[in-house]
């Protein structure tokens, strides 16, 4: 007995000294990325929202002047029409791969396995390669005078077409690329989702006579929700975002038919010393972009929790 | 049975069709670097070049320093960004990793406090940092060094984080028994759990590698010294310079498109395993 509690004692000694040890152990192996996070992310962001405060510029000391930058951001029309933009990219964008990635994953598993094998490879490829590079080649397949999009549209009588420096196409343009490039993706999320729901539901319910359609409303839908949450917010941030391939390929022309606020903002960077504004500016992207990713957040630490 | 061979034949011959307009702006970029400048946007059109010819291939790789007036190279600027690249998948994987294992596996005060303060920085979007972290390291004289290219985004708390859910799932009796034989506790992160950690390292090595493969903005903000060029800030000024001679820019931007596609063929196992663990379900 006294034994037991000897060595009981001397166990919880040897524990509580562990902890101690762990703790050490524990700070000493958080130290960089703690030392880089908070220089590189964490004071960046407190020094923009501090900065939005003020009228900042590099040629002055700073003083504070309340709301006012998010104020003139606000009322300005180019940013609005920017975040207008955006919107409308996200409109074009997000529910036509949504839906083609979702019935392209449906035919995937149709395929044979060594031809599903190689289609999968090969539409994820698009997303691998730089923004500037898509930029590059689109921009090349639109241009006016020989490039291949006019010249395959001559063959059926159709006539040159400016796509990037007409306002009714350059949108259009500008999302183009963006869903080529992100369709892979989403077609392997929306397949692993798929591949993820039990046979037997779908098996189950042809047996009780539910036809294609009611298997579809009633099992692969609510079995999706999550994947559908996550693949539809990543897609709207990302389209929020655009920002390399319209550079590249309109440079927001017309007229800042395609101008994103990311593309806004970094030339009100480059071109204007009133800081305050584009701090301003990028923290109301930031709340907008922030909230977005906050639900994705939400969505993959539920599912942690269950597993 | 029939009708399903059918079906199969059908989803096979659309699967394909949908494969080549994935791979077709590359393969048509591909080709345009083989054109001469008269007939890469050449009327009447033609699909291949009349004769394959090499020399704008050649040329971007041997003498591009002749393209840039202020002698940028382009093969510089390919092994400067490769050298970041893997510089930061190494050293992300493993700064990452440690502090995954720290919150998988210790306790210690304040614990709770710095998981948040660590996720608080997965939804700060580059655009509300970008500008102040510019004066950051311009603060620290870091512009225009390798450093600046590779500390700001080398902790990652999505590489964390799912490398920590990973741990988590490990089981404990592992290292119940290296503790008890007196093990020290990074003894065990580094030969128990570095060593399992491959799967989830593939996965984010890559997309680690993929990012600083197609970083821009930051380069465009912070580098001005042609010999630390980030690739897609050369492509950028060239096309902005010579913005008439595609079967350059063509020719430029196949080569940069390399390292990527053959690091996705080299592991493409490992994508739907990605995706998987990322976790949605």
């Amino acid at each position: 007995m006294n034994d037991a509690t000897a060595r009981k004692g001397l166990s919880s000694q040897k524990l509580l000294s562990r902890s101690r040890q762990d703790a050490k152990t524990a700070y000493a192996m958080l130290v960089p990325t703690f030392i880089l996070l908070t220089l590189f992310a964490l004071l960046p962001l407190g020094m923009s929202l501090f900065k939005s405060f003020t009228d900042f510029s590099f040629y002055k000391t700073p003083e504070f002047i309340g709301f006012h930058n998010y104020r003139i951001v606000l009322a300005d029309p180019f940013f609005r029409k920017a975040v207008l933009v955006a919107f409308k990219l996200v409109f074009l964008i997000v529910p036509v791969q949504f839906v083609a990635a979702f019935l392209f994953a449906h035919l995937i598993k149709e395929m044979s396995t060594r031809i599903g094998a190689f289609v999968k490879t090969t539409i994820y490829i698009p997303l691998v390669i730089s923004g500037i590079v898509v930029g590059a080649v689109f921009s090349f397949i639109y241009n006016y005078q020989g490039g291949i999009l006019n010249s395959l549209l001559n063959v059926f009588g159709i006539e040159n077409q400016a796509w990037i420096a007409d306002s009714t196409y350059a949108l259009y343009s500008v999302a183009a690329p963006a869903i080529w490039q992100g369709f892979g993706y989403v077609t392997l999320m929306m397949l692993a989702g798929l591949l993820d729901i039990p046979k037997d539901y779908y098996e189950a319910a042809k047996m009780d006579g539910a036809s294609a359609f009611r298997r579809m409303v009633y099992i692969t839908i609510p079995n999706m929700k999550n994947v559908f949450i996550f693949i539809f917010i990543s897609g709207v941030t990302g389209a929020l975002s655009l920002y390399e391939i319209v550079l590249m390929i309109t440079n927001g022309g017309p007229g800042g038919e395609t101008l994103t606020p990311v593309l806004h903002l970094v030339n009100h960077f480059n071109n204007d010393p009133t800081m305050g504004y584009t701090v301003a500016g990028a923290i109301i992207m930031a709340i907008i972009l922030g909230s977005f990713s906050a639900v994705i957040f939400r969505i993959v630490q539920s599912d942690k929790a269950i597993d | 049975m029939n009708e399903s061979r059918k079906a199969r034949y059908i989803a096979n011959l659309i699967g394909i069709f949908v494969a080549l307009i994935a791979l077709f702006p590359l393969i048509w970029m591909t080709i345009s670097g083989f054109k001469k400048r008269e007939e890469v946007l050449s009327f009447p059109f033609r699909f291949f070049p009349k004769e394959w010819n090499f020399q704008n291939y050649v040329d971007i790789i041997m003498n591009s320093t002749s393209f840039f007036p202020d002698g940028a190279s382009f093969m510089t600027s390919m092994f400067v960004t490769f050298g970041v690249a893997v510089f930061c998948v190494i050293f992300s994987l493993l700064l990452n990793s440690m502090a995954a294992y720290v919150f998988a596996r210790l306790e210690f005060p304040f614990k709770k406090f710095l998981w948040l303060y660590y996720m608080l920085t997965m939804f700060i979007p580059g655009i509300a940092i970008y500008i102040t972290g510019f004066m950051i390291v311009d603060m620290l004289n870091m512009t225009n060094t390798f450093w600046v290219l590779t500390l700001p985004g080398l902790a990652y708390v999505w590489s964390v984080f799912f490398v920590r859910q990973f741990y988590l799932n490990i089981p404990m009796a592992l290292e119940e028994a290296a503790l008890l034989d007196g093990a020290t506790r990074f003894r065990i992160y580094w030969s128990i759990f570095l060593p399992l950690s491959v799967p989830p390292f593939v996965i984010m090595g890559m997309n680690v590698f993929l990012g600083y493969w197609s970083a821009f903005l930051w380069p465009v903000m912070t580098i001005s010294d042609p010999s630390l060029y980030q690739i897609n800030q050369l492509l950028m000024f060239f096309k902005a310079q010579r913005n008439t001679e595609w079967q350059y820019i063509m020719a430029g931007a196949s080569i940069a498109s390399v390292p990527p596609i053959v690091l996705m063929l080299m592991f493409q196992k490992y994508i739907i395993q990605g995706i998987k663990l990322s976790g949605i379900k």
